[in-house]
């Protein structure tokens, strides 16, 4: 027996029984109760998600939370992959948007990252058009410098509409300009867990309230046979969901699963948050500004604008980081700054025996890119493709973790980018980002991009192309060379086209609503902005 | 550094396939290109002589060369291709160019369909693939008429004629075209060549071997002109960058394990033997729950993954659990409705 120390603060005793729990009958269980235990953000999306694809099979679903225990609320900003999945389990966006006070995101805006001063965004959507299969940056690249033709990001529909804080949705007619970008959501995260708890008990999922104080292994197999509360009841399951945040109370205090720390190379351990009066335009993008040790975001809500301070504490105080963020709000703040701490990294095994990491639990990388909903959803739709029929799983179990793995390592590469592709030398964090040692996979794609102007692909994986030319660009990281097909068209013709496709941009952006007049004409709204 | 005088190396039609495509991407840029071929020596392992199938993709490159349908349809015997047939140690396997019957709510037919044989409804898959149906109707059938389907095809073509074909449209772009490899240009800066060495593919020094003998027809042609793409992307315009090298070496040889896997399924013996990583986990993921993991740089499409599992008498021991979603009657009516609408292409009442 083991006694353990909850993020709470109470005590939990992970015990070992004999094997009769498991194993009562002859041959293997069939999986036909999960317990998910966690009610935050990612306990609820992936209560609501087995319930909606697998309720209908006989699967029992039952979440387990504490009212006493808060949740961290990850994700206020999120990545477009968020609209399929709404739209998977039924959610009706207008009733969604209300609930959470939600606002349309079209990308994100880098402040200070290259250098002091510097700005671009990060859309959800392409760079201008290919042409003859090259690539649109490799023909801007040529002519970066010629008069009248601009930043990159002109050439970026979704850039243009978030630098006029306009939205609409993309259009379904693959010739018009206007299909060429996706959108997402950035909501207030607090309410998305509860929303997503009306869709879940709507399809079935039992909630009960408790906390957890003792998790009983089995001890011939070693896997998660229940879990007691602390009223005294016992609640067994066939497969467990640990959603309990960065403790990890099922898949490292009771399995001791273990986890993988990159902080020598995304050293942020940090982060302060706090709301704030929302001031000025609705932004359709959140904004990510570079600061001395780390940095902040804001993300536009309905109701208020919500902030924080990624930071490394090994370069800066939590007293200094706080102060720098207070010091940048935009308007009077609405509650006092909550203080969060943790790894970046991710569990060794995110599927260990019985027990499956969702969330936090699995896995943190800091949110630069709003990906913490986007692995929620991940491990939730990878999941239901390899769902398990019974306890002999380990097929589905290591294929799991082969391709979650994937996506967490893709993902570390591409924040990492952000800070080390930078020319910033006025701290010791910068120095420190500016000059480490990378991942090989980043470096040489680095490299490849640098002398070529090329961006190494693959088929796996969160971040694509047009993301990597928008960070590489954006932070003045502009290739020494170009793909040599760009001179078979005359500089004249090239430079004609630029122009034409610039203004079409400015022109199709000019007939977009604004962002929060589009939310008010279609009653997405919980009141008038 | 950028090339100033290139050679492409190879029996006509291979070098005709990544000469014409190299010859069209360097057109007007100051920059020689010479195509040195040796006659059609057209027996591949994939047993093709007089006509040759081109994969799907095909369509692709052909679009970068300009070259438009109708120019296609003239060649004689020109025909759409829906499936192509392969050897396997457990005989042939159909691998067909479209998916098998139709998803539904995000789940793969094939799991339906591994629901429903669970439950003792349906014949076997494979007659609820609209490519193999079509296939058997694709010898007479119109080459225009395929291009108003919706099914991915690719196609059949006279060996000689399209080397002809391909050729020509270099020499328009300006290649100098040399029959017999060596005689007319002793140096250049950058030889690609096309010739099936076995030798390891790559990038080195001033060489690039772009070339890779298939059993299964068409994928060395696809192999080919991805190649000699990235030839011109990473290699004509980068001469001395040790990044661009490694990245060319990098996909080629992910490729070349792709193809390598499908082989090994097709043809050993004993498939449980097998040491090809990727490939052991398509067999064990498919055997245990059906679904097929997908690496990055697959050649072959996820529905020939699931024909070539299939010829090689790998079942899945159970459907995805999604699949029990629906109902027996449901899923019933739905498989029905599927085979009635292959029935249709197998008479050609469909096509009428």
């Amino acid at each position: 027996m083991r006694t353990i120390d909850s993020a709470c603060g109470n005590r939990v005793i992970v015990r070992h029984t004999g094997s009769e729990i498991l194993n009562s009958g002859a041959g293997p269980k069939r999986i036909e109760n999960v317990v998910v235990v966690g009610g935050g953000t990612a306990g609820w999306m992936t209560a609501a998600g087995l319930a909606s694809m697998l309720g209908s099979t006989g699967l029992s679903v039952t979440l387990v939370e504490s009212e006493a225990i808060g949740i961290v609320g990850v994700g206020e900003a999120t990545l477009p992959h968020i609209k399929f999945f709404n739209d998977t389990i039924g959610v009706d966006e207008a009733e969604f948007m209300r609930a959470t006070n939600a606002t349309f995101k079209l990308g994100i805006e880098f402040v200070n990252w290259g250098r002091k001063g510097d700005s671009y965004i990060h859309p959800f959507g392409e760079f201008g058009l290919p042409n003859e299969g090259v690539a649109f940056h490799q023909y801007w690249r040529k002519f970066a410098d010629a008069p009248g033709v601009g930043p990159l990001e002109d050439y970026s529909l979704p850039v243009v509409a978030c630098r006029g804080a306009k939205f609409q949705p993309p259009s379904d007619d693959p010739r018009s300009v206007l299909s060429t970008y996706r959108y997402a959501y950035q909501f207030d995260a607090l309410k998305y867990a509860p929303f997503m708890r009306t869709h879940a008990e709507a399809r079935g999922v039992s909630r009960v309230e408790g906390k957890v104080v003792d998790v009983v292994l089995d001890g011939e197999s070693g896997d998660i046979g229940s879990i007691t509360l602390e009223d005294g009841q016992s609640i067994s399951g066939d497969l467990f969901i640990d959603c309990t945040g960065f403790f990890g109370l099922l898949i490292e205090q009771a399995l001791q699963t273990g986890y993988d720390e990159w902080t020598k190379w995304l050293p942020c351990d940090r982060a302060v948050a706090v709301p704030c009066e929302h001031m000025g335009p609705l932004l359709p993008y959140t904004r990510a500004t570079a600061e001395e040790a780390g940095w902040r975001w804001r993300i536009p809500l309905q109701h208020r604008t919500g902030n924080g301070h990624v930071y490394s504490s090994a370069f800066i105080s939590d007293d200094d980081a706080q102060e720098t963020l207070v010091r940048n709000l935009e308007g009077p703040a609405l509650a006092d700054p909550r203080l969060l701490r943790f790894v970046t990294g991710k569990r060794r095994k995110l599927w260990n025996r019985n027990c499956v990491a969702v969330g936090l639990s699995g896995g943190f990388l800091e949110p630069l890119e709003s990906t913490s909903i986007y692995l929620i959803q991940e491990g939730i739709t990878k999941l239901l493709e390899l769902f398990p029929v019974d306890a002999e799983n380990n097929v589905e179990r290591e294929e799991y973790n082969r391709r979650m793995d994937l996506e967490f390592d893709r993902i570390r590469d591409f924040l990492i980018l952000h800070y080390h592709a930078t020319e910033r030398d006025d701290s010791e964090f910068w120095n420190y980002m500016r000059t480490m040692n990378v991942p090989d996979t980043l470096k040489e794609r680095m490299e490849l991009f640098a002398a070529t102007g090329h961006v190494s692909s693959y088929d796996h994986g969160l971040f694509l192309i047009p993301s990597w030319i928008a960070v590489l660009i954006g932070q003045r990281r502009l290739p020494d060379a170009y793909d040599l097909r760009v001179n078979q068209a005359s500089d004249s013709d090239v430079a004609a086209q630029l122009s034409g496709l610039r203004r079409h941009m400015a022109k199709a952006v000019a007939s977009m609503s604004g962002h929060a007049d589009y939310l008010t004409k279609n009653a997405m709204i919980e009141r008038a902005l | 550094m950028s090339a100033r005088r290139v050679i492409i190396r190879g029996e006509s039609l291979r070098a005709a396939i990544a000469g014409s495509l190299v010859a069209r991407a360097c057109s007007g840029l100051n920059l020689e290109v010479h195509i040195e071929f040796l006659p059609l020596q057209m027996r591949t392992e994939a047993g093709e002589g007089e006509t040759f199938v081109l994969r799907p993709d095909v369509h692709r490159f052909h679009g970068e060369l300009g070259l438009d349908a109708a120019t296609l349809h003239s060649l004689p015997h020109a025909a759409p291709c829906f499936a192509v047939t392969a050897g396997s140690s457990s005989g042939e396997a159909s691998l067909p160019f479209a998916n098998f019957g139709q998803a539904r709510a995000g789940i793969e037919f094939h799991q339906l369909w591994t629901r429903a044989s669970g439950a003792g409804l349906q014949p076997d898959l494979l007659k609820f693939s609209p490519s193999i149906a079509l296939q058997n109707a694709a010898e007479s059938m119109d080459l225009r008429k395929a291009y108003k389907l919706s099914l991915p095809f690719g196609l059949t073509l006279p060996t000689a004629h399209y080397a002809d074909l391909l050729m020509a449209l270099a020499k328009q772009a300006g290649a100098f075209v040399h029959d017999g490899l060596g005689k007319q240009v002793t140096d250049a800066d950058l030889i690609i060549d096309c010739s099936p060495t076995g030798a390891a593919n790559g990038w080195s020094a001033n060489r690039l071997a772009i070339a890779e003998i298939s059993g299964v027809p068409g994928l060395e042609w696809q192999y080919l002109y991805q190649n000699s793409k990235r030839a011109v992307s990473l290699g004509i315009g980068s001469l001395e960058c040790d990044a661009a090298r490694s990245e060319f070496n990098r996909l080629t040889k992910e490729e070349v394990e792709r193809i390598a896997d499908f082989h090994e399924l097709l043809k050993r013996d004993d498939l449980q033997e097998t040491t090809r990583p990727a490939l052991k986990r398509k067999i064990d993921v498919f055997e245990a729950c059906g679904r097929i993991p997908m690496e990055d740089y697959e050649v072959a499409q996820p529905c020939e993954w699931l024909a070539a599992l299939w010829a090689r008498g790998l079942r899945p021991r159970r459907c995805d659990r999604r699949a029990e979603a629906l109902s027996l009657a449901e899923l019933r009516q739905f498989l029905d409705k599927l085979r009635e609408q292959v029935n249709a292409i197998e008479s050609g009442a469909a096509l009428r």
